[in-house]
């Protein structure tokens, strides 16, 4: 069946008054006109506003001033020059140029963003716990001890693990706080850091005082090692599947629509991106409106032009994130920038990114991007350039 | 040897414009030949008198500066209504947001009552179509644009401009029907 066959009477009425209906379709129209006086009303209607529509057209015309000053406009001027400029103003090469400088800097800003990267943090998390976590008498300390009596004596106090320590629950007995400790188990005990508060240490005997107990502290507090907060951990690889939707900001056509820009239309694209650390290669692909004429050659070898306003483009590349920060405003906002190359039906093209990617879920992300977009299409030496910047916003789920 | 413009094809005035003794008529004869429909079209998609002036005066001027030898122009009504409309979309999207919309009908001296009321009532009707719908009812009716001229500017074929246009001017009829049957103008005599 073909696309004319599936006509209903209401498209015949259109198709008509535009002159569009097949011959071969013109005995069942008059018929089903004939044969509905509702059909008859609708056609009616049809013409009127076809007709009132043409009218109201014929009175629309340019006022004499502003066709004189679009007119003035032709006159004749001399051609301009031939000249190629130098190879850095070629715009692809301008266009590919900035991007890959906004790559770079794009990268150092979210270096700098993140005061450590989460591997190192998690490393040294791992070494404090088990320091706190070994064998009884390893955290020392030479500071006095308050005890009940006053007695001026010094201490030596061992930690355990929080969760078995005895030294909490336990009361020191009358020998052991009166009793002097020698000093080679002071010097015996290895001395290491102790994560609490500094006090004043002084290993004279006359200034080994008990201390008053301070408020509200317990010896557990000065024994146990302090809670630290929980690591986060940054994933060594990722899968990440995304879409975004953008929309052009500044669009250019060399030599063709120049200026050509601030299209209000929408463009799709979706990337599959494999990440390792901060590092990720990716796949793209996008559906964008974005005017191009297509040059092919004619019969006699002159180019032809065609407008081209949608294309589908595939392409890869890489992103460089910034490391996961464990505080503050980055812990979940990464800063992101990438460069994509790839293929439309038409041409060839660049892409480079620069955005932030905000993991909102241990599993989703937002992604808001700049990106700037150079299309080279043609044949032969008669390659021309389209220019793009537009911005985008996305969801992308990592796995 | 002279050249007579009004007989010369779309295709050979475009390439006078990229030649200095021929410009200037070249682009006279182009823009009478489609000046008015592009103006009619920047008129109804902008539904503002000055701002479709700016935009139409624009489209020329893109027009012109875009000339090129090297360039082979098939379609050069397609080729400017893309022009035109891109610029509308440009004057949308910067259009003050308490700018006023109004098309002013009455008064004309050359239109009766009744025909500046259908007139003011198919623009309004237009304004509460999907915005592919109307765009393309526009260009037919008022721009007078064929099916492919509206389908290169559209970049769609030329199958999905028929549809957008059967949908969108039944959708304009059925919006209408209540005035027709107001007036009692369902079967004329």
């Amino acid at each position: 069946m073909t696309p004319m066959e599936q006509l209903s009477h209401r498209d015949m009425i259109d198709l008509f008054l535009d002159g569009q209906l097949p011959a071969e379709m013109r005995s069942v129209f008059f018929a089903a006109l004939a044969a509905s006086e509702e059909f008859q009303a609708d056609f009616h209607r049809a013409t009127v506003i076809h007709a009132a529509a043409h009218r109201h057209a014929q009175t629309l015309q340019p006022p004499p001033a502003l066709t004189a000053s679009i007119l003035a406009a032709a006159t004749p001027q001399v051609p301009a020059s031939r000249t190629r400029s130098g190879w850095f103003h070629t715009k692809a090469l301008r266009t590919i140029a900035l991007t890959a400088v906004a790559t770079v800097i794009g990268f150092f800003i979210g270096r700098l963003s993140g005061p450590l990267p989460s591997i190192t943090k998690l490393a040294m998390q791992s070494e404090h716990a088990a320091a706190g976590n070994a064998v009884a008498g390893q955290y020392t300390t030479r500071q006095a001890i308050p005890t009940s009596q006053n007695t001026p004596t010094a201490h030596t106090t061992t930690a355990q693990p929080k969760s078995t320590s005895p030294v909490a629950l336990r009361t020191p007995s009358a020998n052991e706080d009166t009793a002097p400790i020698p000093s080679d188990v002071l010097t015996a005990v290895a001395v290491m850091p102790l994560p609490t508060p500094a006090l004043p240490v002084d290993s004279s005997p006359a200034s080994l005082q008990p201390l008053p107990p301070p408020v509200g502290h317990t010896l557990e507090q000065y024994s146990a090692p302090l809670p630290l907060p929980p690591a986060v951990e940054e994933p060594e690889e990722e899968f990440i599947l995304s879409i975004r939707q953008t929309t052009p900001l500044v669009l250019r056509q060399q030599r063709l629509l120049s200026p050509l820009s601030s299209s209000p239309l929408n463009n799709t694209m979706i990337a599959a991106e494999y990440r390792e650390r901060t590092v990720s290669i990716l796949a793209q692909c996008g559906y964008e409106q974005f005017p191009i004429y297509e040059v092919t050659a004619a019969a006699d070898g002159t180019p032809q032009y065609t407008l081209r306003q949608l294309l589908w483009w595939v392409g890869g590349g890489m992103r460089v994130y910034a490391p996961r920060a464990e505080e503050g405003l980055f812990r979940t906002l990464r800063p992101m920038a990438g460069i994509v190359l790839g293929t439309s039906q038409y041409g060839v093209l660049g892409r480079g990114e620069l955005g932030l990617s905000w993991e909102v879920l241990p599993h989703l992300s937002v992604q808001c991007l700049l990106e700037g977009m150079v299309h080279s299409h043609g044949i032969g030496t008669n390659w021309e350039h389209a220019e793009k910047l537009s911005a985008s916003i996305g969801l992308a789920f990592r796995f | 040897m002279a050249i007579n413009y009004t007989l010369s094809s779309d295709r050979e005035l475009y390439r006078y414009l990229s030649m200095p003794e021929h410009r200037e008529r070249a682009f006279e004869e182009i823009y009478r030949r489609y000046g008015q429909r592009i103006y009619a079209y920047c008129r109804k998609i902008l539904f503002n008198t000055q701002d479709a002036e700016d935009a139409f005066q624009n489209t020329f001027l893109k027009f012109l500066s875009s000339a090129s030898p090297d360039r082979e122009m098939t379609n050069l009504p397609a080729y400017l209504l893309t022009i035109a409309r891109t610029t509308c979309m440009d004057m949308f999207a910067h259009r003050h947001e308490h700018a006023e919309l109004v098309e002013d009908f009455h008064g004309r001296p050359d239109q009766t009552v009744e025909a500046n009321e259908i007139n003011e009532l198919i623009e309004m009707a237009l304004q509460l179509l999907p915005a592919q719908w109307r765009e393309a009812v526009i260009m037919q009716l008022y721009a007078n644009m064929s099916y492919d001229e509206i389908a290169s500017a559209f970049g769609v074929p030329v199958t999905t401009v028929r549809n957008w246009l059967c949908r969108g001017r039944q959708r304009l009829r059925e919006i209408l029907q209540p005035y027709f049957e107001e007036r009692h103008v369902e079967h004329p005599e």
